[in-house]
């Protein structure tokens, strides 16, 4: 079933919440690891287990590395979901 | 052919004056093709020397033409294992020492920087992040690029697809021509003139060091800290040479791209304000520690946190992922034994810091730790720390490898230890006194406002910086250092 942006949008907020423990985190197209301060490197390769776990998809290092801010993760989960 | 040369300077306008008078996209592509050919037959009097690049490159097109076809990841493994055999082989790492070397004299030149481009085409071709066949032409431009093939910067193949879009319709601005000029100049002032003050301070500094009669160092505690001041100096002027150097060379290809359309990727970004060791890291040959990072350390920090899922050993399967980077990143910089003491060095330096980031919040809280970290004296010292202790890694730069050696052996570990932290201690009060200063400059005197085309002071520095350069020219000076990553 092909998920609409927003709804990958709700999926993936709920997977930054659970990775920073944070319920209060709210996703924006241009959020990155600036507007996060917990958003570090180390913290990145959990968010893209995360993210790989919740959407059933994998991503390679070129992907990984890419995934600069919220909207290109929202971009590229699009792509893997159609 | 010496990017600080003459030749260069005439080679690229020559190149871009073609480009003008011929914009055609086919034949901007042959000039580039042309001129990438021509650049990689002045390292050498004789064709037979390039036959061992060749084969190297056309060994690498053909895994990446068979990856293209059939995606197995046996044989992506395979291929990444005989290229490094290959590349470790031809450039005689020590650990070939045993094996017989070929019998004749042959380009090594820029073979580092075409292994990682190499190794990122084939690992995105077998992930199908490049989709479309690669010709045999663009292989060869992107590989040997003349802007990028003696040291980087390290770009990826798909932003080169960008670039090479761009420069095919290039019409410079005046914009354009300013911000080319600018960098040219400025590359040149630092390789002609400023790094050349530096290794001079850095060869002075090293004459005592080399002094091993009688175990100078333990004879008296004043010859001991002689040597240590010496030592700091040394390592010191070392590391501002190396800047000037290397980023001397950055500002020459990127303004010769520029003259091209070419807007390639920067390799510095003030490093000498990086807040620590691992800060530096994003801020000094920002394309090599990217390309560590995309291709090495994500790639294993990701199996060890999915085969090992823990939230407890995440910070530590980073430290860990973070240690064999920078380690193999260190090993990749030189042939001799000495650069496995270097990776040691960014490994340990790296790793540390790392722990450290980890355990200071559980020891005293986030909080405190927030305050600590924000106060002025702290930031000054752990910016010297860290500067410190990458001059002092990259002794095996400078030093031979007997003569490291013999450095390790003879020379107590407290001397260096002191080395370090007194040259540490230097770095934070330039750090706090440049802080003071700089804060009290007029906006007029601010780096943005003395960027072209912004301006009188803008214009008033380029000429300044052309006179200076004209100046340097006049002189004719004969002891400009050769570029050293060119050996990597």
């Amino acid at each position: 079933m092909t998920l609409t942006r927003e709804e990958i949008r709700q999926r993936l907020e709920k997977v930054f919440q659970d990775v920073f423990d944070n319920d209060k985190i709210k996703l924006f197209e241009t959020m990155t690891a600036e507007d996060l301060k917990e958003w570090d490197s180390l913290m990145h390769i959990s968010l893209v287990v995360a993210v790989e776990k919740e959407f059933h998809v994998r991503l390679n290092a070129a992907e990984v590395g890419q995934l600069e801010n919220v909207g290109a993760m929202l971009d590229l989960l699009a792509r893997k979901n159609t | 052919m010496d990017i600080s040369s003459i030749q260069f300077v005439c080679f690229v306008f020559c190149g871009w004056l073609l480009c003008m008078i011929w914009p055609q996209p086919v034949l901007r592509t042959l000039i580039f093709t042309g001129m990438n050919l021509a650049f990689l037959f002045s390292y050498t009097n004789s064709v037979f020397s390039l036959v061992p690049l060749f084969l190297f490159l056309l060994t690498g097109f053909f895994c990446v033409r068979i990856l293209a076809r059939n995606a197995s990841r046996s044989l992506l493994v395979l291929f990444i294992v005989a290229l490094v055999a290959v590349f470790v082989y031809l450039k005689h790492y020590s650990i070939c020492k045993c094996m017989q070397s070929l019998p004749f004299d042959y380009v090594t030149v820029g073979l580092s920087f075409i292994l990682f481009r190499l190794l990122q085409i084939m690992y995105d071709v077998y992930v199908r992040e490049i989709a479309q066949p690669i010709s045999a032409l663009d292989y060869f431009n992107f590989t040997c690029s003349f802007l990028t093939f003696v040291s980087g910067p390290i770009q990826r193949f798909q932003a080169y697809q960008e670039q090479k879009q761009s420069f095919l319709v290039f019409s410079p601005t005046r914009t354009d021509g300013l911000g080319a000029a600018s960098r040219l100049l400025t590359g040149y002032i630092k390789i002609l003139f400023l790094s050349g003050i530096f290794l001079a301070w850095q060869k002075n500094s090293a004459v005592y060091l080399l002094n091993w009669n009688n175990g100078i160092v333990s004879a008296t505690l004043p010859a001991a800290a002689y040597w240590i001041i010496c030592y700091a100096c040394s390592a010191a002027s070392y590391l501002l040479f190396l800047y000037m150097n290397f980023s001397g060379y950055m500002d020459l290809v990127i303004g010769a791209g520029l003259l091209f359309g070419w807007k390639l990727p920067e390799n510095f970004r003030h490093p000498f304000a990086a807040e620590n060791f691992l800060d530096f890291w994003s801020r000094w040959h920002i394309t090599l520690s990217n390309w560590f990072k995309w291709y090495l350390y994500n790639p294993l920090l990701k199996a060890l946190v999915t085969r090992r899922p823990s939230h407890t050993m995440l910070p530590y399967w980073g430290t860990a992922s973070l240690f064999v980077a920078f380690f193999v990143m260190g090993i990749w910089h030189g042939t001799t034994s000495a650069f496995v003491f270097y990776g040691l060095f960014l490994g340990l330096g790296a790793s540390v810091n790392r722990l450290y980031q980890i355990y200071l919040p559980k020891i005293i809280g986030k909080e405190r730790t927030k305050i600590l970290t924000a106060l002025p004296f702290y930031r000054h010292m752990a910016r010297g720390m860290a500067l410190s202790y990458f001059s002092l890694a990259l002794t095996c730069f400078w030093l031979d490898e007997t003569s490291f050696y013999e450095l390790l052996r003879r020379i107590p570990f407290w001397c260096e230890l002191a080395s370090w932290v007194i040259l540490g201690f230097v770095i934070a009060l330039l750090s706090a006194l440049y802080e003071n200063v700089a804060k009290r400059l007029p906006n007029w005197l601010q780096e943005d406002a003395i960027r072209l085309p912004n301006g009188w002071v803008a214009s008033l520095w380029f000429l300044a910086r052309a006179a200076l350069l004209a100046w340097i020219i006049l002189q004719n000076r004969t002891d400009i250092p050769d570029f050293v990553y060119k050996a990597f």
